[in-house]
């Protein structure tokens, strides 16, 4: 199969870490040759977080080469766009809307740009971009621990995977606690239902 | 049972690199591990630790690498296959067993772990590892993924027992915490049969022996290099070429990537390296006899590279060699494909690249650095000593989640070397040094490193204070247990950290929790100030570590900010605190400490007001919350109109309250326990004076650019500063507004009642008609009850109405006499005095009272030209309620005060006054008022010639007023009933400010009772909309509270304002003075002190900094997901506008 790199971008505490550690078993269920690249140590002190999910054959190490990302997965979106360097014109870029404002913004005056602005610059990389309050909905679906949930539903809505969608959600399903199956179940239609009027929209 | 324990050869899993590693031990039988946790490497530990609960495997956190790696060897010399993993720089404090076991050698396998950090993730260095494999002649196995991290694993041990020797498996970040598909293998069971087998001349390296095992070792190493060629990771990949790439690690992976990109896989000759030291000689030299050009690809060091140039100088081959350097590859922080590729290119003989174009340019984006969590215990710790500490400490600090304690605000980490070496740079540092210093430790890295330096600051009598950071887990790694720690293995043992730390000889130790900040800062603030070896054991359990234990919120509440209160200051537009530039950046964290450690009186603390806390007192002093302490502040800058911008948000007759304000701030003021109070009404009155036309205009414009006009209409009656007050307030709140004055002209008392010596009519009547500019319609000659009623007014379409008509009304002396030509009611007399008549019934003229009006007469009598002016008192001078200022100024002009005096009846002949009898008294008992009643002394009756009698002894509301009107409820005196807070009297509709409302007060009190009706007012025409809050706080807060005193303050002479000499000014009208010069304001305003703090603080964000709490629009807010409900930012906040979510603060 052609390689397939996921490059995941947010802030300590948003799940991205188990979304692509989500991403990495389903690929090794089905068969496929992954990589799941990660950094610990400093997320749980909301510092970022990046991780990478590489599949595919030519797949040796776990980093995603400048403009060589074909998703880029943003938790946040000044974090979307700090991952920018990772896209190129072809990366499907999906993002969530909800800033987490980094203390630095109270404390040393530094500026949270208006998001409209964020979602400029990312169109200026790829047009290929869906954007959405995705904590909203996780919040809708009975959880914002569901956020990752969400982003991972979009994901799968919004352009094929290696593997079945089904397959995705059993890896969901398998992960997360039996209380919040639900609100994960509501999280992640959700996003795959953003995902899917996405995809209709570009007609392809 | 866990996945990892498996029996299932060939299963497939996606594994954790270091899952991996353990997943390989554990096929390979070990029977023993530990470990000290440490980035990137403690998943090995925590992995192993996971699986020994579920199996026979032994498993430990160990102290230290050191003890790691000691414990390892002595399983392994005893015949248990052992493990021990560490970070890269773990291996240096383990390093000296192991150079001596790589003498000795070990029975059964045992494999070291060292999970190096290229780019420094998470450590202080990127030092390369793979150089103690050289210094010990050990053999070194590097991974490139996590499936060759298992099978690398298993043969280490493999090789272990081969050659009786201990072997490195060396990792990098990104092989640790990358995540692969692994194949397992075969289960190697474990045996667990050890036994310590003697044999001195193996285990005991004393001179003799260990120059015997020397050359062992040596015919050892030699042995292994033979060996390595065999190994599966050491081979040679691709076509026939000349061109060749030895690469190594996770670097290989990258050359293979690249090598596809570029399409040349078998076009060049890759010679995978997998066991670093000793290297797959003979692999090499067949690379090297094929090619003439080489490129080796290594993380860091140019390692691989000097054995490669060492190998073609010994064959004789004049092959190229590159690695590092400017050609090649960088050799500081990891490598990528993308910063490999130039090299490969390169070899490949091709162009360099052009350097990409970036698609885009990153836009500014704020930055989001690791920081303590919210609610992590080390913050309070931090704000405790950095709150006494002096500026200047030095605070060594050490390795840790403390570490991040580096970042403002806390900026409590100055300097670390390794584990455990804050305790003794700081006794390094402090020798013949007078500076204060403070070392800081956590409590795992104290038992890793530090035990030792305090002994020795003991021994060595060094001067430390050392504060224990114990939260009780190794919290930085993922929460581990130390030996201080609750413990989870049965068997083990929690030691008590204070027990320790006496047992070492430490006689001065406190332990104190730092959620108890008061507690915390006196603790550490005592132990700053003792001398010797102290140490401060600040001990509250990591809240995180809490939750995840107890599987739920350690504490159920939640914080949330009360914005009425935490703007108290003032409703100041949302910018900086105004008096930044002026303020010493730590002051508000100092004031604010001094108070919340400062002992209380044990009833204060019973009456819940342990934490009582004030706005700067000037401020609370004005009966309008004017931000003294922040305009005096701008006035000390320079920013004079800034400074009049502020008060101007509170007072909107600065120039007028310039001259007549009685300045109860004064009296409030810190400043007079030092010397003298600052005269701040002088300050205000400079900057007012100063203001240049066009400043005034620009400020209204810009007041009338922020109106937001609303439909309904509401009518202030009565255009004196209460009517001003709340007209002009309650038309900055979008109302039409209709002043609604009986007198000609507008000003009540200012321009009626003060003479104009001390309020001069000129700028006066310019800084009304300024506020009426903003579109208030003022209607002069309209008289309640005359020409309208609040009936009427209500009826024509005015939605609310604000009564303001003052106390105009003289009380009667009820004295015979009194009606004769010649007495003169003192309202009446300063009010036609007003109005141009100057006329004066007499020249021996007499005042009776004791208030500022009397005085007012006194001296405006003595300014018409009375021979004699004299105050008839009867109380004594400390009772008098006119201001001491007022009463100096008028002795100087020659009015003579009788107090204790009390006329009792007035001669009349022919119906004029010629004489006041009077009666000396005495003070007998408090009456109502608290004042002691002056009693006439029998016997004591004189009489004073007068031709004039000014009465003053008091003034009420007029009686008649409102007549046949709504029947609003009064006191006994006249006054409306009113809402302390909204002044809405019981007619819901009709809001009552000033003396109408509060009874004959200052000018000020009636400015700040006319924007509290305006507020009420528009509360009440909200409809339920959010209005802007005037929350006025009152002197009664300054009771009992704890008044900061700034150290070091040099005395300075108060300077008086400038007055015209008494001779002089007594004769006319003219104003008193000048006031300041811009030297003398300057140099006035420098007096202050800044002694407390600013309502709008910033204190919870500037100087705490949990992330929890943050600012949105001006506003603090506290993130109801992130907050742990420690509580301590209430604790400081100033304000008390910090509390629990659904709990009332009083």
């Amino acid at each position: 199969m052609a390689k397939l790199d996921i490059c995941l971008a947010g802030v300590g505490g948003q799940g991205s870490l188990t979304a692509s550690r989500i991403l990495g078993e389903v690929a090794a269920l089905a068969g496929l040759n992954v990589l799941v690249g990660e950094i610990h140590g400093m997320a749980q002190r909301g510092g970022i977080v990046e991780s990478t999910v590489r599949i595919g054959d030519g797949v040796h190490g776990p980093m995603i080469r400048d403009r060589g990302a074909d998703v880029l997965l943003g938790f946040e979106p000044v974090e979307t766009v700090r991952a920018l360097g990772k896209a190129g014109a072809h990366t499907l870029v999906v993002t969530n809307t909800r800033p987490i404002v980094p203390f630095t913004v109270s404390l040393q005056g530094e500026e949270y740009p208006e998001v409209v602005d964020l979602l400029d610059r990312i169109r200026e990389v790829s047009s290929k971009l869906v954007e959405l309050d995705a904590s909203q909905l996780a919040q809708e679906a009975g959880s914002a621990q569901a956020l990752n949930t969400v982003m991972l539903g979009v994901l799968a809505g919004c352009r094929d995977l290696p593997f079945d969608v089904d397959l995705l959600w059993q890896g969901i399903e398998t992960s997360v606690p039996q209380r919040h199956l639900e609100a994960n179940r509501k999280a992640f239609e959700g996003g795959l239902q953003h995902g899917r009027e996405a995809r209709a929209r570009w007609g392809s | 049972m866990d996945a990892l324990l498996a029996d299932e050869r060939g299963r497939r899993a996606l594994l954790l690199g270091n899952e991996a590693i353990v997943r390989g031990a554990i096929e390979a039988g070990v029977e023993v591990a530990c470990a000290y946790p440490g980035t990137p490497s403690s998943e090995i530990a925590d992995t192993f630790y996971r699986l020994s609960q579920e199996c026979d495997l032994h498993f430990e956190y160990a102290v230290n690498e050191k003890v790691a790696l000691e414990l390892a060897a002595g399983a392994a010399i005893a015949g248990m296959r052992s493990m021990v993993s560490m970070k890269h720089v773990g291996l240096n404090v383990a390093a000296d067993p192991l150079n001596t076991l790589a003498y000795t050698g070990v029975r059964a396998g045992m494999v070291v772990v060292t999970a190096d950090d290229p780019s420094m993730h998470s450590s202080q260095n990127e030092q390369d590892n793979r150089f103690y494999a050289k210094l010990g002649l050990l053999p070194m196995l590097e991974p490139s993924d996590p499936l060759e991290a298992l099978e690398m694993t298993r043969e280490a041990f493999r090789l272990s027992e081969r050659f009786r020797t201990a072997v490195l498996l060396r990792t990098t970040t990104r092989v640790n915490h990358t995540r692969g598909v692994c194949t397992f293998g075969p289960l190697t069971p474990r045996r667990y049969q050890g036994h310590f087998e003697k044999n001195p001349f193996q285990w005991v390296p004393v001179p003799a022996v260990a120059r015997k095992l020397r050359p062992a070792q040596l015919e050892r190493a030699r042995q292994i290099a033979g060996a390595v060629d065999e190994l599966p990771f050491n081979r040679i990949e691709g076509g026939e070429s000349d061109l060749g790439i030895v690469a190594s690690g996770v670097a290989y992976a990258y050359v293979k990537e690249v090598l596809a990109d570029f399409d040349v896989a078998d076009r060049v000759r890759l010679v995978k390296v997998g066991s670093v030291h000793p290297v797959p000689r003979a692999t090499i030299e067949r690379l090297l006899l094929d090619c003439k050009k080489v490129l080796v690809v290594e993380e860091l060091e140019p390692f691989l590279e000097t054995d490669l140039r060492a190998i073609a100088q010994e064959m004789g081959r004049a092959v190229l060699i590159f690695g590092k350097g400017a050609k090649g590859v960088p050799r500081a922080y990891e490598l990528s494909p993308d910063r490999i590729r130039p090299a490969v290119g390169r070899l490949l003989g091709q162009e360099p690249e052009p350097e990409p174009v970036p698609a885009f340019e990153l836009p500014p984006l704020p930055t989001r650095p690791p920081m303590l969590c919210a609610g992590c215990t080390h913050r309070n710790s931090y704000y405790a000593i950095k709150s006494i500490a002096e500026p200047d400490t030095y605070f060594a600090s050490d390795i840790g989640c403390y570490t991040l304690g580096l970042l403002p605000p806390m900026s409590t980490v100055d300097s670390f070397l390794c584990m455990g070496s804050s305790i003794t740079q700081a006794q390094g540092a402090g020798i013949r040094n007078p500076q204060k210093i403070v070392a800081f430790i956590g409590d795992s890295t104290f038992f890793h490193s530090g035990l030792t330096g305090l002994v020795n600051a003991i021994h060595n009598g060094h001067d430390l204070m050392l504060v224990i950071l114990d939260n009780s887990t190794t919290a930085m790694t993922g929460h581990q247990p130390h030996p201080g720690t609750d413990c989870r293995t049965p068997g083990a043992v929690q030691l008590d950290l204070e027990r320790v730390v006496r047992g070492l000889g430490v006689d001065d130790v406190q332990t104190v929790d730092p959620n108890d900040l008061k507690a915390a800062i006196r603790c550490m603030q005592d132990a700053y100030h003792r001398d010797g070896v102290r140490v401060v054991i600040s001990r509250h359990p990591c809240p995180l570590y809490e939750r995840r234990r107890k599987g739920k919120r350690a504490e159920p509440l939640v914080y949330t900010v009360d914005h009425e209160r935490c703007r108290i200051c003032g409703s100041h537009a949302d910018h900086e605190p105004c008096a930044v530039p002026v303020l010493k950046d730590d002051h508000i964290l100092r004031a604010r400490t001094a108070i919340l450690a400062a002992e209380l009186p044990e009833d204060a603390v019973a009456r819940g007001e342990g934490r009582k806390m004030e706005v700067a007192p000037c401020t609370l002093g004005c009966p309008a919350n004017v931000c003294v302490f922040g305009y005096v502040g701008l006035a000390r800058a320079g920013r004079y109109d800034e400074a009049l911008d502020l008060i101007r948000e509170q007072l909107p007759l600065p120039r007028a309250l310039g001259h007549v304000c009685h300045h109860p701030c004064e009296s409030a003021c810190i400043r007079a326990d030092y010397d003298a109070p600052v005269a701040i009404n002088a300050i205000k009155r400079f900057v007012a004076e100063r203001e240049s036309p066009e400043h005034y205009r620009s400020w209204l414009a810009a007041v009338r650019d922020m109106i937001h006009t609303r439909p309904e209409r509401v009518a202030v009656v009565g255009a004196g500063p209460a009517g001003l007050s709340a007209a002009f307030e309650l038309r900055k709140r979008g109302y039409e507004v209709s002043l609604l004055e009986r007198e000609r002209l507008p000003g009540g008392m200012l321009a009626l009642g003060i003479p104009a010596y001390r309020m001069p009519r000129k700028p006066l009547q310019e800084e009304i008609e300024g506020l009426l500019s903003i579109g208030i319609d003022l209607q002069c000659g309209k008289s309640l009850g005359r020409d309208f009623t609040l009936r009427s007014l209500l009826e024509s379409g005015f939605e609310a109405v604000c009564l303001a008509t003052g106390a105009w009304q003289g009380v009667r002396m009820g004295i015979e006499g009194e009606e004769a030509q010649g007495v003169e009611d003192a309202l009446g007399f300063l009010k036609r005095l007003s109005v141009g008549d100057r006329a004066l019934a007499g020249r021996r003229v007499l005042v009776v009272g004791g208030g500022d009006a009397a005085i007012d007469a006194a001296r405006s009598a003595l300014r018409l030209g009375a021979e004699s002016v004299e105050i008839l008192y009867r109380r004594s001078a400390q009772e008098m309620p006119a201001s001491d200022e007022e009463v100096e100024a008028a002795m100087a002009e020659g009015v003579k005060i009788s107090y204790l005096t009390l006329p009792t009846r007035l001669r009349v002949e022919g119906g004029r006054l010629i004489a006041a009898h009077c009666v000396r008294t005495e003070l007998g008992e408090p009456d109502a008022s608290g004042r002691r009643r002056p009693v006439a002394i029998a016997g004591s009756d004189f009489e004073r010639d007068c031709d004039q009698l000014i009465s003053a002894v008091g003034q009420q509301v007029e009686p008649g007023l409102l007549d046949g009107d709504l029947a609003l409820e009064r006191r006994s005196r006249g006054e409306v009933i009113c809402k302390p807070t909204t002044g809405q009297s019981s007619e819901a509709r009709v809001f009552a400010a000033g003396d109408l409302a509060t009874g004959p007060l200052t000018v000020i009190h009636a400015i700040a009772s006319g924007r509290k009706a305006a507020y009420g007012i528009d509360r009440f025409l909200s409809g339920g909309r959010e209005v802007a809050p005037v929350a006025l706080r009152g002197l009664d807060e300054l009771e009992g509270a704890v008044r900061y005193h700034p150290p070091d303050v040099q005395t300075a002479e108060r300077i008086e304002p400038h007055r015209r000499p008494p001779r002089e000014r007594a004769v006319d009208f003219e104003p008193e003075g000048e006031g300041y010069d811009e030297h003398a304001a300057l140099a006035e305003a420098d007096r202050c002190l800044s002694c407390q703090l600013c309502g709008r603080c910033n204190n919870c964000i500037d100087n705490f900094g949990c992330p929890a709490i943050f600012k949105k629009e001006g506003r603090v807010y506290i993130d109801e997901v992130l907050c742990v409900g420690c509580g301590i930012c209430a604790q400081l906040c100033p304000n008390n506008a910090i509390r629990p979510v659904g709990v009332e603060v009083l």
